[in-house]
């Protein structure tokens, strides 16, 4: 039995049960792995996994705004369909849509069509953060920053 | 003969002026909308913006015209009127073309003042309104397939590369790269990193994507977003031979009195003649007018005179196989005009002509219609060059772009 224990500063992440016990397992496996190393490279380890930890538990996720601009064209002659995380909301006229939950690296999806001009921006940083397209179909990614 | 030739050359310079300055521009490819892909026939009869005009500067009566179109007035102030829950509810002013001008005797001098309003009873050309073609768009075996490809892109990455700070690099990366292929228009398929083209390729096999991967294996250049253009292009050619029916109603002062000298009610109707197809097609011209003018025998002013005119023809328009932009038009056509009321003397109350108008794309904007009008009965021809700018866009108008 072991009776050394170590603590992990968390700073202001807040972490729910099911997260902290995952850390806490992946601590426990990093130190039992390499407890056989220097005491620098085991802090150094704690410190990445902490960073990852917080990276993954989206301590920065978000609500996500897509606007859509059709211009010269009728209501009804437009479509756009915007996926995320196997979510599709669709718009057939000029509006906006929301997904909760966005975090940094995601990637939201658009497609569709318009017999006018189509201008849909996002309101959170992401590449890219507007793009425009005459009349036609068009197809790209926002990539969540 | 020496008459002739004084017609034919200028159409003779002005055919080689609009094809080397075709030549010239053929691998510009700029902003093309509906609007600018309209033949020069069409946009004399209804201009979606503005067409500024000097009729007939070879002959007797020349002509100094403005026309518009209100909606395009009313987006100068409010430009939200464009927005398609706005647009719709200037249906009615879209269908509205007004004009007015200046007469001019053959000394360039003030002759009268001119207003005109037209209604469109039907546009059946409209491609912002055309629920055939949105049902249409998108259908096509190639955008349902770069929707799958899209979607089998997005699987891919999400699948090789999940969401940790050790991927992010790479998801950024590959996200990039999918935005360029489905939406930059210049760069080709094989230009793209060679290890993404892979990717491509490997997805499209994966998804069953036979025309894709035809087209990539056949033409590794193409532009995976050039070819969806060329797609929707090709759709909207159907709606080249829909029917355009107008009515107008147009009226000139005398020049020293506010007194009208020439009322004219018109209706013309144009419609596309058989199969559209890449770098030209025919359009079928219907007019009828009805004209009452002053009777200058008499004294006073009055509008005793009625004329009556008609008009068909067939319009052949010349297209940039490359952007589709008409820049050479040639319509020929029989006039039959009968003056039913207030014969002048020697005047032939039933005069038939023949009729040749050549219309050359000089720029983009810029058309010089040349009409030609032939007298069978008498052997004379008559040419008349015009000179006319159709503005695509309001930012044009202003900035003279």
């Amino acid at each position: 039995m072991k009776t050394k224990k170590i603590t992990v500063d968390l700073g202001n992440v807040k972490l729910t049960d099911a997260e902290m016990e995952s850390l806490l397992e992946a601590v426990h496996k990093t130190v039992n792995e390499k407890l056989k190393n220097s005491r620098q490279a085991i802090i150094k380890k704690l410190e990445i996994i902490a960073d990852e930890s917080s990276f993954e538990t989206g301590t920065a996720t978000k609500t996500a705004t897509i606007t859509a601009i059709f211009t010269n064209v009728d209501p009804g002659l437009s479509s756009l369909k915007a996926s995320f995380n196997g979510a599709t909301k669709e718009l057939t006229q000029s509006g906006t849509l929301s997904f909760d939950g966005v975090a940094s690296g995601d990637i939201i999806s658009i497609q569709g069509k318009s017999l006018g001009t189509a201008e849909i921006s996002i309101d959170i940083d992401a590449i890219p953060k507007s793009q425009k397209f005459k009349p036609g179909t068009f197809n790209f990614d926002f990539f969540i920053l | 003969m020496r008459q002739l030739f004084k017609l034919i050359a200028p159409v003779i310079l002005l055919i080689v002026t609009a094809t080397y300055g075709y030549g010239q521009k053929s691998g510009v490819q700029g902003l093309l909308t509906a609007d600018s892909l309209a033949s020069g026939n069409f946009k004399d009869l209804l201009t979606s913006f503005f067409q500024l005009s000097f009729n007939n500067l070879t002959g007797p009566k020349k002509e100094l015209n403005f026309a518009s179109n209100p909606f395009a007035v009313l987006l100068k102030s409010n430009p939200s009127a464009a927005i398609d829950t706005n647009y719709i509810k200037y249906k009615q002013l879209r269908k509205i073309n007004f004009g007015f001008g200046l007469k001019l005797d053959s000394s360039y001098k003030f002759n009268g003042f001119s207003s005109s309003v037209k209604y469109a009873l039907i546009n059946n050309r409209d491609t912002t309104t055309s629920r055939l073609l949105f049902r249409e768009l998108g259908n096509d075996s190639l955008s349902i397939e770069i929707n799958a490809l899209h979607d089998g892109l997005n699987k891919y990455i999400q699948d090789s590369f999940p969401n940790t700070p050790a991927n992010f690099d790479k998801r950024k990366e590959l996200v990039l790269l999918v935005n360029k292929l489905f939406t930059d228009t210049l760069v080709a398929f094989n230009k793209l990193d060679g290890n993404f083209q892979q990717i491509v390729k490997a997805v499209a096999v994966r998804s069953q994507l036979a025309r894709f991967t035809s087209l990539i294996t056949v033409s590794p250049a193409a532009n995976i977003k050039r070819e969806s253009e060329v797609n929707f292009r090709d759709l909207k050619n159907e709606l080249k031979k829909k029917l355009l029916w107008t009515v107008s109603l147009s009226d000139t002062t005398f020049k020293d009195q506010f007194f009208f000298s020439n009322i004219l009610l018109k209706t013309e109707l144009l419609k596309g003649m058989g199969k559209v197809k890449a770098g030209s097609n025919t359009e079928m011209n219907l007019q009828a007018a009805v004209n009452f003018v002053d009777d200058t025998t008499s004294k006073g002013r009055d509008l005793k005179r009625a004329v009556l005119a008609s008009e068909f023809g067939f319009n052949w328009v010349i297209r940039n196989k490359g952007n589709d932009q008409s820049y050479l038009e040639l319509k020929f056509s029989g006039a039959y005009q009968h003056i039913f009321q207030t014969l002048y003397q020697n005047e032939k109350r039933n005069l038939f002509t023949l009729n040749g108008t050549f219309r050359v794309r000089v720029i983009n904007d810029i058309w010089l219609p040349l009409e030609f009008k032939y007298d069978p009965a008498t052997g004379n021809i008559l040419g008349f060059l015009s000179v006319k700018f159709n503005f695509n866009t309001i930012g044009k108008f202003n900035t003279g772009k």
